[in-house]
């Protein structure tokens, strides 16, 4: 974590804690940055989306020290008359904002791996999606269900009826994320024509960067996973 | 009429916002109709063994299976839609062990909420933070890009 000094001669006349501010240089605000980015998106998207695992973890560790050096200030402070230390108090704040988007963003995703756990965890493409405490938790989470449904009901029946289907002749009882919802969504670069529905007959769009569309989610899948659109 | 317990069940679900008190009577009476469909069907298919090609035995043993498939369904679905009310509360209300409402929970729910809460104590050790606290930003967030 780089402590950039203000190059100019203000840093002087500035008191001491304002200049320590600069402790979240630009490389950290563009990291917080993305991570807000990371949050929106996976809060808009029906389907649970590749897992930021460096920008996590460099945010874990940037949470960590930031913590470490409030608490020994407060407790330096915490006699002193300058107990109510402005910068202590808005460093504080910038801290809870990091803490509020990764949590955020932790139980966006949490709450998408609940609602389709089994799915998730059989298809490939999700599972891959998913960090090594994502899956443990995934995998957990349906064995706690299927053994509750065990105990509650399944018990009673004879043992051929016993197990859980993911089909009832030909119906999915246990439909995927819905794809074809609509979203907004925010054209970051230029893109081009592209298809914007599964029906071929359907006018492709041309995707301009600035540009502010609601479509369905399918056809921009990998638009959104390549950063080229954002999701609003 | 096979699956009208099942049927009574589900909406009795569909009507209620959260969780009345656990119907063990019905998921029982469910299991108990849902056991002699099964026999029905063994016995139809023992009795009528050379003429399983014929469409009226099809017919019958097919009413059978499907009654004894979507008696499963609602039951299961009864159980799944109360968990998922249960998750929704513990999250909204934090670990306060509801204390009113657990008299509503059977005893296999009380001790998959205590289950549950243990597998996402593990979750948000592992991660750093305790994903239930506060759920709204503090002002100001969004006033920056």
């Amino acid at each position: 974590m780089g402590m950039e000094e203000n190059g100019t001669q203000e840093a002087d006349v500035l008191p001491e804690d304002w200049a320590q501010e600069d402790d979240i240089s630009t490389e950290i605000s563009q990291e917080i940055r993305k991570l807000k980015r990371a949050m929106l998106n996976e809060k808009f998207s029906p389907e649970i989306l590749p897992f930021e695992t460096s920008l996590v973890h460099e945010l874990k560790e940037v949470i960590e020290v930031q913590d470490a050096l409030i608490d020994e200030e407060e407790l330096a402070r915490s006699s002193g008359p300058s107990r109510n230390s402005l910068g202590l108090h808005l460093r504080k704040i910038e801290i809870g904002r990091v803490k509020y988007l990764l949590r955020a963003y932790l139980r966006s995703r949490l709450l998408k791996i609940e609602h389709r756990a089994k799915r998730t965890l059989h298809d490939e493409l999700y599972r891959s999606r998913l960090s090594t405490d994502e899956f443990k938790y995934a995998e957990n989470f349906v064995k706690l269900m299927e053994a509750h449904f065990q105990s509650s009901f399944l018990d009673q029946l004879p043992e051929k009826l016993r197990s859980v289907d993911d089909r009832d002749g030909d119906v999915d009882m246990s439909p995927g994320p819905a794809l074809n919802r609509f979203v907004f969504c925010h054209v970051k670069k230029n893109v081009g024509t592209t298809a914007i529905s599964d029906d071929p007959t359907d006018q492709a769009l041309y995707l301009g960067a600035g540009d502010v569309y609601c479509l369905r989610y399918k056809p921009v899948r990998d638009l959104v996973e390549s950063g080229s659109i954002d999701l609003l | 009429m096979f699956g009208s317990v099942a049927a009574d069940l589900v909406r009795e679900l569909k009507n209620s916002k959260w969780l009345l008190p656990f119907n063990e009577s019905s998921l029982h009476t469910i299991a108990i109709e849902t056991r002699s469909i099964m026999e029905m069907i063994t016995s139809t298919v023992s009795e009528f063994r050379e003429k399983l090609d014929q469409p009226e035995v099809l017919a019958t043993v097919m009413v059978f299976h499907r009654s004894v498939q979507r008696n499963k369904r609602c039951a299961l679905a009864y159980l799944y839609k109360r968990l998922e009310r249960m998750r929704q509360m513990r999250w909204e209300y934090s670990s306060i062990n509801f204390a009113e409402l657990s008299n509503n929970l059977s005893i296999h729910e009380r001790d998959y909420l205590s289950k549950y809460n243990r597998l996402l104590g593990e979750y948000c050790e592992s991660v750093g933070l305790d994903l239930t606290a506060v759920c709204t930003p503090r002002p100001g967030l969004w006033n920056s890009a």
